[in-house]
């Protein structure tokens, strides 16, 4: 890696909140509420908070070996067979997440935008929009995402402040009395969605042009997390429990009930596009780190070799991931959590502890 | 069919295409890479269209993690029928 | 078979056309009769090269002759200070003096005859030629190889006009011309600085074309200039005509529908851009001036900016931004909205536009393609019309294709607003290339609207982006300040405070030499 692209520590925050927004923003309230009740937002809370947490230890393994990535890690600490074995895993966790994000993408705008439009067809425009980024490379990508984030900000709080005049208080009474446990539980299946997830970032945290890397994490997830918090409890106010759970995206129905002078109505599709711009990104970075595991996998070249076939794989898989959407929230409250954990927190602490270990034994070596 | 076969005639020039520039890195494994992501990519692309078996990957994380998932969903489902 | 054909293929791409005979490095003849025959046979006896000959001197007369073309060289010119003082005045001085040697009258017609102000000695025939076909004056005495030329360069040009292409209300009028020696005289003229450097070449093998790197020493980043100078030595081509030639063999990247290096004919603009560290590229024959490095902010900014109160110009900055959006997206928003969500417009609108649309048979992708086309080839055929012309170009334009066309049912009153708004919407842009790319982008928007909506909409424009991020003019990121984000930037970027609070110049263009100004908030001195 001798010219290795940089990218800045505000562009590198900016990559970490529109992750943590990106599915999550249109479909999280919805599940929380279904197991904390009116109290779904101290569930976004809890997850933050734990979110946070796991940064540490993000940035822990970042700083054992500032210069490299997780896959040279991996193979740095378990030896090169078992760390490419692992690095594969890893791949799969990344994988899985990209045509996972691919998936909601193609459904939401299938069932509530373009109607007849096949989802294969547009599923596949985001997947060639995502290899030019991808293409293009990390620099790239994160200064689009600088240009798009005062715009997605300057969105999210528009949507927030009209829609205010709607908000009944009631409608997230009595504040953490009851279904308090159910908040706690409710917080699980957004462990690995979004906040696992950012264990993405340790595959080009090297990349990042500032010491103060990582802060600019905790900064990122933090501002992230409250962000998610405060849609949650806006969509609770306005919308109501009920309304928020029965619907799989409620903040996109949130949309709905702005108007504007009896005149502008119905421009739910604003909030589409900030969602839009999210989750590209999601899938970008996604699709990156899969094709940077390649390329670190197979000692290639260039990391550009692996790009256009995994277009194919990538729309295959995406198309072929699951039958319906129900599943798809049966698969997030069952084997998504575990799944998530193994590879968001299992793996890092074992990183940390085999980090640990090999220094023991390498102090050992040097002491005599 | 036609459809298969127009996608792959539409493959080739890409792969051409893309070869010609892996050509110029001078490394043998990226060819070798290319061809077979290649050839991989299109076995999946032509079972897509022609209606072959192709695995999920929700069944197969699900196969794997299910029983340690089994747990998890069974107790928050408890709390959503609440 | 494969062998043959990279064989043959090999074969083509021999040497560029290079028969400019070798004989040019060739010492300078001895005797005037030997060299007037080489130059005759070399520019195959053309009627505008002069060659008078003549003899110097009383007692021991020297065969001279002196060389011009005639139209380049400045006639009043030659024959004062360089025929009349060699016939004449040596003549004169040589009754007072003996002339002991001919080394000795050599240095004395040096020293004391010419007396043209641009003096250089020549040697060699390539630079003879170089001189008498750019219209300096040749020199030459019988039995010596070396000559003289003497500076007379003196042609009809245009002089220094109104810019045509870029027009102020404000500011000044003046405008650069074809000379390029005028054009630097411009320059120098606003920047009275020591180390505003000009750095000469000549590229093209045929043309020999003047090329001046503009730069202040200290200020522009030595990168920039070495970078520029080299990119510059690499051309090799036989001909410049224009600074487009330039623009395109040195650009960053080919393939992109953004322009990478800004060119205009304002004299101040150019100042501004050295001042603010940028590099000028000079070519003789053409009014436009290169600027480097090229941000996509710049082709928004105009010189006027600078002149008028800075709340107004950052007001007409954030329209331009606007409009360019405008230009952009309206057609292919109108489509996707007709087509796919007709639920975002207000139903009374709606009905309307539907009402319109009634009798209309095509569908909203054709209509547009078809008006948008329409637009394209009337403002083309505008621009290279006879003047004449003119009026009548914009009475088909607007009574039979708008108001026709409506009539007849074959589109709506609705997509000529579209279309109109985009148009108006194109001319407000201060620079014409980037209004030329919108254009071209305009139609990719159609399509992807027409088959995708919004969504393809906003796929396309984080495309684009992602494009206009990877792009970069001389090492600068094109988006910077706004990607990478400079937030000392922002204060010359979508809106432009007061000079006063503008102390430093801009961050991603100089790592050295940072401080522009110093000067506090204006404020009366006593109360």
């Amino acid at each position: 890696m001798s010219e290795l692209v940089k990218i800045s520590g505000r562009q590198f925050t900016i990559l970490v909140i529109m992750n943590v927004l990106g599915t999550a923003i249109i479909t999280v309230p919805a599940i929380v509420s279904a197991y904390g009740k009116q109290n779904g937002w101290f569930s976004v809370l809890l997850a933050t908070i734990f979110g946070i947490g796991m940064v540490v230890v993000y940035n822990a393994i970042y700083k054992k070996n500032p210069d490299k990535n997780i896959y040279q890690q991996l193979e740095l600490l378990f030896g090169k067979w078992i760390g490419k074995l692992l690095s594969f895993l890893f791949m799969l966790f990344a994988f899985h997440i990209t045509i996972g994000n691919l998936r909601v993408m193609g459904d939401f705008i299938t069932t509530q935008i373009l109607i007849e439009t096949p989802v294969e067809m547009v599923m596949f425009l985001a997947l060639i929009t995502c290899f030019f980024g991808v293409r293009y490379g990390i620099e790239v990508i994160a200064r689009a995402a600088e240009i798009f984030f005062p715009y997605i900000i300057l969105s999210i709080f528009l949507l927030l402040i009209l829609v205010t005049p709607e908000a009944e208080i009631t409608n997230i009474q009595p504040i953490l009395q009851t279904d308090v446990a159910g908040a706690f539980a409710g917080a699980l299946p957004l462990l690995g969605y979004p906040f696992l997830e950012m264990v993405l970032f340790l595959a080009f945290m090297q990349n990042v042009n500032n010491k103060r890397i990582e802060k600019q994490f905790l900064v990122g997830v933090t501002i992230g997390g409250l962000l998610l918090v405060v849609i949650t409890l806006v969509c609770l106010l306005v919308l109501g429990v009920d309304m928020t759970t029965r619907n799989i995206y409620p903040t996109y129905i949130l949309g709905k009930k702005i108007s504007i002078a009896d005149f502008l109505e119905r421009i739910e599709i604003l909030v589409a596009i900030i969602w839009f711009f999210t989750i590209f990104f999601k899938i970008t970075i996604g699709y990156y780190v899969l094709i940077i595991g390649f390329k670190q996998l197979l000692q290639l070249k260039d990391y550009k070799t692996t790009t256009i076939p995994f277009v194919y794989v990538l729309l295959v898989f995406a198309v072929f991931m699951r039958p319906s959407v129900v599943e798809q929230k049966q698969f997030l409250t069952s084997a998504w959590i575990p799944f998530s954990l193994t590879f968001g927190l299992v793996l890092p602490v074992l990183m940390l502890v085999a980090g640990l270990f090999k220094n023991k034994k390498g102090g050992q070596q040097q002491s005599p | 069919m036609v459809q298969a076969s127009f996608i792959c005639l539409l493959s080739l020039f890409i792969f051409l295409l893309e070869y010609k520039r892996v050509k110029k890195l001078q490394s043998k494994k990226d060819k070798w890479t290319l061809s077979i992501g290649f050839m991989i990519a299109l076995y999946f692309i032509v079972s897509m269209i022609l209606d072959l078996p192709v695995p999920s990957m929700n069944k197969l994380v699900g196969k794997v993690f299910q029983p340690v998932g089994e747990p998890f969903s069974n107790m928050l489902e408890s709390f959503q029928d609440q | 078979m494969a062998k043959i054909l990279r064989r043959t293929r090999k074969k083509k791409k021999k040497k560029i056309v290079e028969n400019i005979s070798s004989d040019y490095n060739q010492p300078i003849k001895q005797t005037i009769e030997e060299n007037k025959t080489f130059v005759n046979a070399e520019l195959g006896n053309s009627f505008d090269i002069v060659i008078r000959e003549f003899k110097l001197g009383k007692k021991n007369p020297i065969k001279a002759a002196v060389m011009y073309t005639d139209g380049l060289a400045d006639k009043d010119l030659v024959h004062n200070y360089v025929l009349e003082t060699l016939m004449i005045d040596v003549r004169e001085a040589e009754l007072n003096q003996q002339i002991a040697n001919s080394q000795d009258l050599y240095n004395r017609i040096k020293e004391f005859s010419l007396t043209g102000a641009e003096l250089t000695e020549i040697t060699t025939m390539k630079a003879i030629f170089n001189h008498l076909l750019s219209g300096d004056t040749i020199v030459l005495l019988d039995g010596f190889t070396n000559g003289f030329g003497v500076g007379s360069r003196g042609w009809q040009d245009r002089g220094v006009q109104e810019p045509s292409s870029e027009q102020v209300v404000r500011g000044p009028k003046d405008a650069f011309t074809e000379t390029i020696r005028t054009n630097t005289a411009l320059i120098r003229r606003r920047i009275k600085d020591t180390n505003l450097w000009f750095d000469t070449q000549k590229i093209g093998k045929r043309t020999k074309t003047d090329i001046a790197v503009a730069y202040i020493k200290g200020v522009a980043s030595d990168d920039i200039v070495s970078e520029v100078k080299e990119r510059l030595q690499k051309i090799d081509i036989d001909s410049i005509l224009e600074s487009g030639y330039i623009e395109e063999l040195i650009q960053d990247e080919t393939y992109t529908p953004f322009p990478l290096m800004y060119h205009t004919e304002r004299p101040d603009a150019i100042c501004a851009g050295l001042l603010e560290g940028r590099v000028a590229i000079l070519v003789d024959g053409t009014p436009f001036v290169l600027l480097v490095p090229a941000l996509f902010i710049d082709f928004f900014q105009s010189s006027e900016d600078y002149y008028q109160r800075s709340d107004i110009s950052s007001l007409l900055r954030l329209l331009r931004f606007f409009a360019f959006f405008l230009a952009m997206i309206t057609p292919s928003a109108y489509i996707a909205l007709t087509t796919f969500h007709q639920e975002m417009i207000p139903t009374p609108l709606l009905i309307s536009i539907a009402a319109q649309r009634e009798g209309v048979p095509f569908p909203a992708l054709v209509e547009a393609l078809m008006m948008e086309a329409t637009f394209e080839i009337l403002r083309e055929a505008g621009i290279r019309m006879p003047r004449a012309v003119g009026s009548a170009i914009s009475i088909v334009g607007t009574l039979i294709l708008g108001q026709s066309a409506v009539e007849a049912g074959i589109v709506s009153p609705a997509m000529v607003i579209v279309v109109s708004l985009t148009a108006i919407s194109s001319f407000v842009l201060p620079h014409y290339n980037i209004a030329i790319s919108v254009r071209m982008i305009r139609f990719c928007f159609m399509i992807l609207a027409a088959i995708f909506g919004l969504y393809g909409i906003i796929l396309g424009l984080i495309i684009m982006v992602l494009h206009l991020a990877s792009l970069r003019s001389f090492g600068i990121p094109y988006l910077s300040p706004m990607a990478p984000m400079g937030i000392k930037d922002q204060k010359d970027a979508l809106i432009r405070l007061p000079l006063w609070m503008q102390s430093r110049r801009p961050t991603y263009l100089n790592k050295q030499d940072k401080i522009r100004a110093n000067t506090k908030e204006p404020k009366p001195t006593r109360q």
